[in-house]
């Protein structure tokens, strides 16, 4: 099956490798979610002067204003609007539409056909789509998705529908179900923080990967990081043997070490050496020539490594030649799930069998509580809770 | 008095080139795509036509082409208003960028218009 990328590598993981061509995708959520932003990445991704991509706003927002707050964005090229990508409006058609009484869509709807038909473009958006339940009944709404859907999958063109819809609306409107994706975006408060995600609820044809994948916004535009449990499913290691935690009493209250391939959780107040004994623990592995990752939500890689070395455990050559990785991940700003895409990149090249990591909270619960910003290799923290080795 | 044609498929800057090009005098008549405003033009051809360049149905270079392909519009003189200024086309008379000011586009008139009143 053929499919268009989104130009957002983790998204078109989540997609089961990108929009499949021919089919009609609803991209739904609340204002603010970034259904925009992310369709016009999806247009500036694929569009070419051959193969176009059409913007078609109903009553969302001027183009000119729309162009305004597209162009901090590192995707979005002003220059090519026209040659690449096309800002058109339905308005008129869709007022046309009002005065037949409710079924007069078809003026839109034969305009879109028209354009997949004759200018072949990789991607075609509407935006809203919701706003055409204004101009139409339920039954006529239904006929234009019967019709959208199934004469543009015909061609290899992906209509992109966004439409500002509530979860309970997404149970029951006919656009729906004729719909070949569904891919809702939101916002949610997180105290403090709020937190976007992004959910595929529906692709035909596709092994995509469900659950709820958190999403950012910034210059580049969306960044989605796939839920870490959901790229190598089934992988855990079964373990086996023990690591010595450099503490002998602690090894031998435990049996012997601490377990390969369990996740262990090191608790207690502040103050009560959680951090310590986890730099001690990576302290001995760097000693016994493994690889060590920390994971800390609470201080920076450079306060880690200082700290290791105020209790004699010089951390900055192994940091330096990739024995240690260090990552931040600011408490309370993203999710753990953010550090998947360096984990991919990092741990294949620099981890092997039999090292350790370490991730660490900073509260006394160890309960990896997520956050924003992007991963940022850097430093660590407190208490931590130990993962299976990566190998 | 003169009179302008404006296209655009935004109703809100059909409203904003009306409001402005009639304080200035002009007569304005609009379309909301190609296809309508050629059908217009060959009507009666306009003083001058004042375009956007992404519209459904007939976009505004097809609309060019046309309108100067047709010895009864050839003459028209054209104003391109585009949300992506750099898209110069040779076969229009000007180009203004979205927004715009609005005295730019009356001096734009005035000037392709030949018209000293207004």
């Amino acid at each position: 099956m053929k499919r268009w990328a989104t130009g957002v590598t983790e998204l078109d993981l989540v997609l089961d490798g990108g929009l499949p061509a021919g089919s009609l995708v609803i991209l739904a959520g609340a204002p603010g979610t970034g259904k925009t932003i992310l369709s016009q990445q999806i247009c500036f991704a694929n569009a070419t002067p051959e193969r176009k991509a059409f913007y078609y706003t109903t009553f969302s927002e001027p183009h000119d204003k729309l162009v305004r707050y597209l162009e901090p964005f590192e995707f979005f090229d002003t220059a090519a609007l026209e040659e690449r990508v096309e800002l058109v409006n339905l308005e008129s058609l869709l007022t046309d539409a009002a005065a037949t009484d409710g079924e007069g869509l078809a003026p839109a709807v034969t305009e879109i056909v028209r354009t997949c038909f004759e200018q072949r473009p990789a991607i075609v958006v509407v935006d809203s789509v919701k706003a055409l339940r204004d101009f139409a009944g339920e039954r006529a709404v239904r006929r234009m998705f019967y019709e959208l859907s199934g004469r543009v999958a015909h061609t290899d063109s992906v209509l992109l529908f966004l439409g500002e819809y509530r979860e309970e609306e997404m149970q029951g409107g006919p656009e729906f179900s004729l719909a070949d994706g569904i891919v809702q975006l939101a916002y949610e408060p997180y105290e403090p923080v709020d937190r976007r995600w992004l959910r595929v609820m529906k692709l035909r044809g596709s092994n995509h990967l469900g659950g709820k994948h958190p999403v950012e916004i910034d210059r580049t535009g969306i960044r989605v990081y796939p839920r870490m449990e959901s790229l190598r499913p089934g992988k855990a290691s079964l373990g086996g043997g023990r690591l010595t935690s450099g503490n002998p009493a602690l090894d031998e209250m435990l049996g012997g070490g601490i377990p390969i391939g369990d996740l262990t959780a090191l608790l207690g107040p502040s103050g009560s050496g959680k951090t310590i004994a986890a730099l001690r623990f990576v302290a001995q592995g760097l000693e016994e020539g493994e690889r060590c990752l920390y994971v800390s939500f609470q201080e920076d890689g450079d306060q880690l490594v200082k700290k290791a070395a105020s209790f004699g455990w010089d951390f900055t050559a192994a940091r330096d030649d990739g024995r240690l990785l260090l990552y931040h991940l600011p408490q309370g700003l993203f999710s753990l799930d953010a550090l998947g895409p360096p984990f991919a990149t990092d741990l294949p090249r620099k981890a092997c069998v039999g090292s350790r990591s370490t991730a660490s909270p900073s509260s006394s619960t160890r309960r990896a509580r997520p956050s924003a910003s992007p991963p940022t290799p850097a430093s660590s923290p407190p208490s931590c809770a130990r993962r299976a080795p990566p190998r | 008095m003169k009179t302008i044609l404006i296209v655009d498929d935004e109703s809100n800057m059909r409203f904003l080139h009306r409001m402005i090009l009639e304080s200035g005098g002009y007569e304005v008549i609009e379309a909301a795509h190609g296809a309508a405003a050629l059908e217009r033009a060959k009507e009666s051809p306009p003083d001058l036509v004042i375009t956007d360049l992404m519209m459904p149905v007939m976009s505004g270079r097809e609309l060019i082409e046309r309108l100067r392909a047709d010895p009864v519009t050839a003459g028209v003189p054209i104003v391109i208003v585009s949300a992506n200024p750099r898209s110069v086309l040779e076969a229009a008379d000007a180009v203004l960028g979205k927004p715009y000011d609005p005295d730019e586009l009356l001096s734009a008139a005035r000037s392709l218009t030949q018209d000293e009143a207004a």
